[in-house]
């Protein structure tokens, strides 16, 4: 075919409709393409803490809890929600109670924040929040976690409902 | 006792707004009569046409075209009509071919007789060479040759010409005579619009002019040219639509450029 | 007579034929065929990529549902946008009455042809939007590949209702085909919903407390009333619920659909028969003299007497074709939402300022800024179709340079000097009130404009403005024939942005900022200039 009868053939109504349904069967198989590779765009989907500093690491090491929970109630709520964060980093580090302690402060803040992470975090730090709403050990946070599990099972995520089942035994 | 009209317009009222362009309308149209329609520049001779056609609801009066009255029974009525547009609208994106081939089926002329009427109509006007192009590239006499065939093709009854010959050359303008004159020999009625006077006062059995949207006169041609001393249908055009005006404006003009 | 079936398929292959060859036939003058790549296809790559860039943006940050809600409702909201921007092509087409008014085809039989005529047009924009999200749309968690089919009946459907409801309202206001108060309201609605979804896509992406997630999985009592949650809410209950009960509310939605399209049918054809006389009245109608403002105007933005009467024609048509301000709202509709959107979320810093922890991103103070320089091709692109491109025989045959550069200049300068410097102002006082600093605004507008201006330049050759108002607009045409032009001019505009953002943090990087501008529009002033002589030359040896 010369480059003359191609171009012709393209502006041709049918050539035109050709056109559409060649670029539609790239799109599909794109979509294809990009539906196979789930894994690879859920990598991106994870929290992003801050660096622990050595003046946050050591107030979390307390061993004086009465005096951490007035520390806490004195923070600003961005600041509670830092501990948080900090927690999620280094879970094993801390005393077992810590979020207990940190939930101690502005409550509604740090469930919403905790939302947030079961929504937009990663796999590993959904079960982090998770375990943090098991060790606080209170009836909202057996509501999440409760929410969770079946958030988890409507999509079919198995690891993560019998992760969570183990956590509301616990409970 | 004369064949029944083929095209009645009774008491036709037309009302843009506040703007009254036809003013209560008679003439009637038999079998066999080429009626001129002249009349100045908004005089309301395209309004009356679209009335004719169906494209425009009147305000009052009635028309009828072969019997069928066109406010209710439109579609009947239009099927009686071969109609040419005064700016000869067609689609442009269609081929002259494609364009009469969807005229024909939109008539629901049977398709071996559409295909023989648009063959003949197309050798008819010279158009074999350009009819199968996109009615897009056609010059404006091209153009208005395939709207005189889609006019055609479907033996109207009735054919409703609004400047026919428009940007013809000089032999399909006789062509489009010829053919006019011989369907009105064999009962068809035409009506003709134009400004050409020359042609109309040949063509015409009969001449409607009108004026301000009212029928200033309706007589058979002979009759109309014998208002006039110099039996010449400009002069009597020219007295029956602006009588007091001279020429000392275009000698101005003349002048000016 | 009745309807026949016959009519209405020999005017939907006409209708379907037109335009396609338009794609490519459709222009004033000769017979040479457009570009190889019909503008329609440009829309239908737009609409592939904005499709795949937010699903994949969601793929795997939100469920089923909140997935569902948004790729539907952004599928609606572009489906509404192609019909009622272009709207007089799509849904109504005036031309019709005069070439088959006279011919008797029964008026439900042309409305059926025409809604046919609509349904493909929506139907390829569909497939352009459904592909992405259907498909991606199975591989998300707890969806499966019965997602694709249900989901691409729901979009096919919303596609349909929405623009469908669009025309209904329409066709419910009195036949007066010119009058654009209507297609302005559904235009801002449409620009004001297009952006908070553009605007939630990239915060989604940026935004580290995950905000729009979060908005859409616990949503707000009033999302329930949103028609698109409904059908984003079936789609999850079909997928991962109970289908039964679903299938039976997918019937009521086929059932509702084809209602709508019966009635709409109904409706437009009445109102098809009502337009001819609507025409007839606006044509006895008296239209107002040329203001006196307009003569100053154009003797003010012109020099001698060709250059003058192109203008003022120019401007005459800016002010009395509704479909030319219909087409350039948008551009102009979009920085003022980008505005709000800037003041309400705190990004409206001043970029001369100097950053410090306190003091606010200047993001989009710095984003309307560039928007408004790729807005001016699309605001010349604009002048470029009118619906009496025929009668652009005059400006052809006028003695105005060989390529009708004498036009082109007009339009530039219209465009400029009476819609770009006007949004300028009017954003230089937005900047000057926020940022308390007149002289930080003046300067930011003033490297804005001359972005602007040196962009007008680019544009007379890029999208090949020659004589204005000499096309008719192809389905497609407007975002279409442009779009490569625009993205050049996008990536362009996002650079020298990005220039601005840093040259901002240094008095001298400004000065170089502005010098290098200064450079580039001399060069496309020089340019510009030695074509206009070389032209003007050609003409005198002619």
């Amino acid at each position: 075919m010369s480059g003359g009868t191609v171009a012709d053939f393209l502006r041709s109504p049918r050539g035109m409709l050709a056109l559409f349904a060649c670029t539609f069967a790239g799109a599909v198989l794109l979509a294809v393409a990009a539906a196979f590779n789930r894994p690879f765009f859920e990598k991106f989907v994870a929290e992003k803490y801050g660096v622990v500093t050595a003046q946050e690491d050591s107030l979390m090491r307390t061993t004086d809890p009465a005096s951490f929970v007035r520390k806490v109630q004195l923070l600003t709520p961005g600041k509670q929600t830092r501990l948080y964060e900090i927690w999620m980093q280094r879970p094993g580090k801390y005393p077992e109670q810590m979020p207990a302690w940190i939930l101690s402060g502005n409550r509604d803040t740090l469930f919403q924040r905790i939302r947030v992470t079961l929504l937009a975090g990663s796999a590993v730090q959904r079960q982090m929040a998770a375990l943090f709403l098991s060790r606080t050990r209170l009836p909202e946070a057996k509501v999440m976690l409760l929410d969770e599990r079946k958030r988890a099972y409507r999509r079919d995520e198995q690891d993560v409902v019998s992760y969570l089942d183990e956590l509301l035994r616990t409970q | 006792m004369p064949a029944a009209p083929l095209l009645q317009v009774s008491n036709l009222f037309l009302r843009y707004g506040k703007f009254e362009a036809l003013k209560g309308i008679h003439f009637t149209v038999h079998p066999g009569e080429i009626v001129g329609y002249l009349g100045p520049n908004g005089a309301g001779k395209s309004s009356t046409v679209k009335v004719l056609t169906g494209l425009l609801t009147p305000g009052g009066g009635s028309v009828e075209v072969c019997g069928h009255n066109v406010a209710n029974q439109t579609l009947a009525a239009q099927a009686c009509i071969g109609y040419v547009p005064e700016s000869a609208p067609a689609y442009s994106l269609l081929t002259g071919l494609e364009y009469l081939s969807l005229v024909a089926g939109l008539y629901d002329v049977p398709s071996d007789k559409a295909e023989a009427n648009i063959k003949m109509l197309i050798e008819t006007f010279d158009m074999q060479k350009v009819a199968p192009r996109l009615i897009h590239t056609y010059s404006k006499g091209q153009r208005q040759k395939i709207v005189l065939c889609a006019a055609l093709l479907h033996e109207p009854q009735v054919l409703i010409l609004d400047e026919p010959l428009d940007g013809l050359d000089v032999d399909s303008a006789r062509k489009v005579k010829e053919i006019v004159t011989g369907l009105a020999a064999r009962g068809r009625a035409v009506l003709f619009c134009s400004h050409t006077l020359e042609i109309v006062q040949k063509l015409c059995t009969r001449i409607i002019i009108l004026n301000e949207g009212r029928v200033v006169a309706d007589q058979p041609t002979e009759e109309i040219l014998n208002r006039s001393q110099d039996h010449n249908l400009e002069s009597v055009f020219s007295q029956l639509t602006k009588p007091d005006k001279g020429n000392t404006d275009i000698q101005q003009v003349i002048a000016a450029l | 007579m009745s309807t026949k079936p016959s009519h209405f398929r020999l005017l939907l292959r006409t209708f379907l034929l037109m335009d396609l060859r338009g794609q490519h036939y459709a222009r004033a003058t000769g017979a040479k065929p457009g570009e190889l790549i019909p503008p329609l296809y440009w829309v239908i790559g737009q609409y592939l990529f904005i499709s795949a860039v937010t699903a994949i943006a969601l793929f795997g940050r939100v469920d089923v549902l909140p997935y569902t809600f948004v790729m539907l409702t952004l599928s609606a909201l572009l489906s509404i946008s192609a019909v009622v921007v272009e709207f007089n092509e799509v849904a109504l087409n005036f031309t019709d009455t005069q070439v088959i008014g006279h011919i008797p085809v029964h008026r439900r039989a042309y409305a059926a042809a025409r809604i046919a005529n609509l349904i493909f047009y929506l139907l390829l924009f569909s497939v352009a939007l459904v592909i992405f999200p259907a498909i991606i749309g199975a591989a998300l968690r707890g969806s499966d590949w019965s997602y694709t089919l249900v989901y691409a009946f729901a979009a096919c459907c919303a596609n349909l209702i929405f623009p469908l409801l669009a025309i209904l309202l329409y066709t419910l206001r009195p036949p007066e085909p010119d009058k654009s108060d209507f297609r302005d309201v559904m235009a801002w609605t449409q620009i004001v919903l297009a952006l908070v979804v553009f605007y939630g896509a990239q915060m989604m992406l940026r935004d580290g407390q995950h905000r729009l997630e979060m908005f859409l999985s616990y949503p707000p009592a009033w999302m329930h009333w949103v028609p698109t949650w409904w059908l984003a809410q079936w789609v999850t209950e079909m997928v991962q619920g109970n289908a039964p009960a679903g299938l039976l509310w997918g019937a009521v939605i086929a059932l509702l659909t084809v209602a709508l399209l019966a009635f709409t049918l109904y409706r437009l054809a009445s109102f098809y028969r009502a337009i001819r006389t609507g025409y007839e009245h606006l044509s006895a109608e008296r239209t107002p003299a040329p203001s006196r403002g307009i003569q100053l105007l154009s003797g003010w933005l012109a020099s001698g007497r060709a250059q003058r009467s192109s203008v003022q024609f120019v401007l005459l048509l800016l002010r009395r074709d509704p479909d030319l301000r219909m087409r350039m709202l948008p551009q102009v509709a979009t920085l003022a939402a980008l505005v709000l959107l800037g003041l309400m979320t705190g990004q409206m810093g001043n970029p001369f300022a100097g950053g410090g922890s306190t003091a606010q991103s200047p993001s989009m103070a710095i984003a309307v800024v560039q928007i408004l320089v790729i807005s001016v091709p699309m605001l010349m692109h604009n002048f470029l179709y009118s619906r009496d491109f025929e009668s652009s025989w005059l400006l052809w045959s006028a003695p105005a340079g060989p390529r009708g550069s004498l036009h082109a200049h007009s339009v530039r300068r219209v465009v400029l000097w009476l819609v770009v410097l006007p949004v300028c102002l009017v954003l230089g006082l937005v900047f000057a009130w926020r940022w308390q600093d007149p002289v930080s605004a003046l300067l930011h507008l003033g490297l804005g404009w001359l972005q602007c201006v040196i962009i007008s330049y680019v544009a007379l050759e890029g999208i090949g403005l020659k004589v204005p108002f000499s096309e008719p607009l192809a389905k497609g045409g407007l975002s279409g024939k442009v779009a490569p032009l625009l993205a050049a001019v996008a990536t362009g505009a996002t650079f020298l942005g990005f220039l601005e953002f840093f040259a901002a943090q240094k008095l001298l990087y400004t000065a170089i900022f502005a010098v290098l501008l200064l450079c580039l529009f001399a060069f496309a002033k020089f340019k510009d200039g030695g074509s206009f002589v070389f032209q003007k030359n050609n003409l005198s040896k002619s």
